[in-house]
């Protein structure tokens, strides 16, 4: 495939993943109003459109952190198509209706649908992720989370009155084990495939 | 999988082997795609720890900037009036009046003041988490219109971290509200030349320097290069009508 090209928007992008407060004032004052028209003419109010642009954001701002996110369509493109498919993910769980409008391919743009894509994979394999550390034994749970959240093995050794050689060794097998149960879950199938 | 390629993994991934242990596995990972897969997904399983734990700090503060950014905009916007519809003698009658008004005052009227335009949100740079009080009473002073205090400690700040761009923006402003215009000037003219965020910020409050310091021409020249996408492009279109000649 072809390089892909990086869009001028990508300054959107980096001023996220920087936590930047005056380009989230800008991101809403540019690209809010839209999502708010589309989720309040499909089934939605406000508060809604408030709950989805915000999980959208921390979305893009940890695709922008942690996967080196690449923008390369507009990032009005990219954002509206991300809040309008969490929107209808939301209103398949509620069962309400989702009202299709037809002015929709207006919005349609093949570089953002693409991009989505990729970000809906990647939030779909971190939730899997997520489930399979919940069903993790409590041992390895500690243990991991102490691991990742102090700066070195020594620390989490002291901490869980465990020896350091004992600390690194299970770190891994409990790593493992979450390897393991991700790889074994048919949910894993399914978003390989897709 | 067995549990020493678990052992040989993390060794491998947090630099722990020797070369030729380090080589070996490589080896390995090259001719056995089974063990590659399984290798691809404990380094996943691993980055998803780091970014679950590791950085939940960092994502909560994201979190926290965004709800107040987000709180205040859907606010702001419920509190905006409606406008009244006015009937047509009324506006008739409003019109004959801006009309004469504006006879008398066209004169004093059509020079645009830089208090017409300077007007800052309020900043928020301290976030959740991070222990930075010299920061915090920064952006107090500022928020607080107390920009000789503002100035000062952002100038600190900034001899330690000189590349802080936002920081450098806000610094900027503040010299302006207390006519520091040259020291001013410097920074913007630094932030225009560098391709931060804030190039078209420094842009658009470099050209309201020039306003105050009522040097028109150097303030279209700045309010011309304000790209089409910036969300100050429509006032710098305003401003640039309004500014004599």
């Amino acid at each position: 495939m072809a390089e892909r090209k990086i869009h001028e928007d990508q300054k959107y992008i980096d001023g996220l993943a920087q936590n930047n407060a005056l380009v989230i004032r800008a991101v809403y004052d540019k690209f809010a109003s839209k999502v708010i028209h589309y989720i309040c003419n499909n089934s939605g109010d406000r508060d809604d459109a408030e709950d989805i642009i915000q999980e959208v954001l921390v979305i893009i701002y940890e695709q922008a952190r942690d996967k080196n996110l690449k923008l390369t369509c507009p990032f009005d493109a990219y954002f509206f198509l991300l809040c309008k498919r969490k929107w209808l993910n939301e209103l398949k769980k509620s069962s309400r209706k989702a009202v299709t409008t037809e002015d929709e391919n207006v919005y349609r743009n093949e570089e953002a649908e693409i991009l989505v894509t990729e970000t809906d994979v990647s939030v779909a394999k971190e939730k899997l992720f997520e489930v399979m550390f919940d069903r993790l034994g409590k041992a390895c749970k500690e243990l991991l989370q102490a691991s990742f959240r102090m700066k070195s093995m020594e620390e989490v050794a002291d901490t869980l009155g465990i020896t350091y050689a004992y600390a690194r060794k299970k770190k891994s097998l409990c790593i493992g084990k979450l390897t393991d149960m991700v790889r074994r879950s048919p949910e894993y199938e399914k978003i390989k495939s897709s | 999988m067995e549990k020493q390629d678990y052992i040989l993994f993390e060794d491998y991934l947090s630099g722990a082997l020797s070369t030729s242990d380090r080589q070996k596995l490589e080896a390995r990972l090259q001719s056995d795609k089974e063990l590659n897969a399984w290798f691809e997904t404990y380094r996943e399983a691993s980055a998803y720890l780091e970014r679950t734990f590791g950085k939940a700090e960092d994502t909560a503060a994201f979190r926290d900037k965004v709800s107040g950014i987000s709180e205040e905009y859907f606010r702001k916007q419920e509190r905006k009036p409606r406008v009244r519809k006015l009937l047509r003698w009324q506006i008739a009658v409003a019109a004959s009046v801006l009309i004469l008004l504006g006879i008398f005052l066209s004169r004093r009227m059509t020079v645009p003041s830089y208090e017409d335009y300077a007007i800052y949100p309020e900043i928020s740079l301290v976030v959740r988490g991070e222990e930075n009080a010299e920061l915090y009473r920064a952006e107090t002073a500022f928020n607080h219109k107390n920009y000789e205090e503002a100035a000062r400690l952002f100038g600190e700040i900034l001899r330690e971290d000189p590349a802080h761009a936002e920081i450098s923006l806000y610094y900027a402003i503040a010299l302006v509200e207390q006519n520091r215009f040259g020291e001013a000037d410097m920074v913007f003219a630094g932030l225009i030349g560098s391709r931060s965020v804030f190039r078209t910020e420094a842009l658009w409050y470099g050209a309201l320097s020039k306003l105050k310091q009522k040097d028109y021409e150097a303030c279209r020249e700045l309010l011309r290069k304000i790209p089409d996408s910036s969300a100050n492009h429509t006032a710098a279109q305003k401003l640039l009508k309004r500014l004599p000649e």
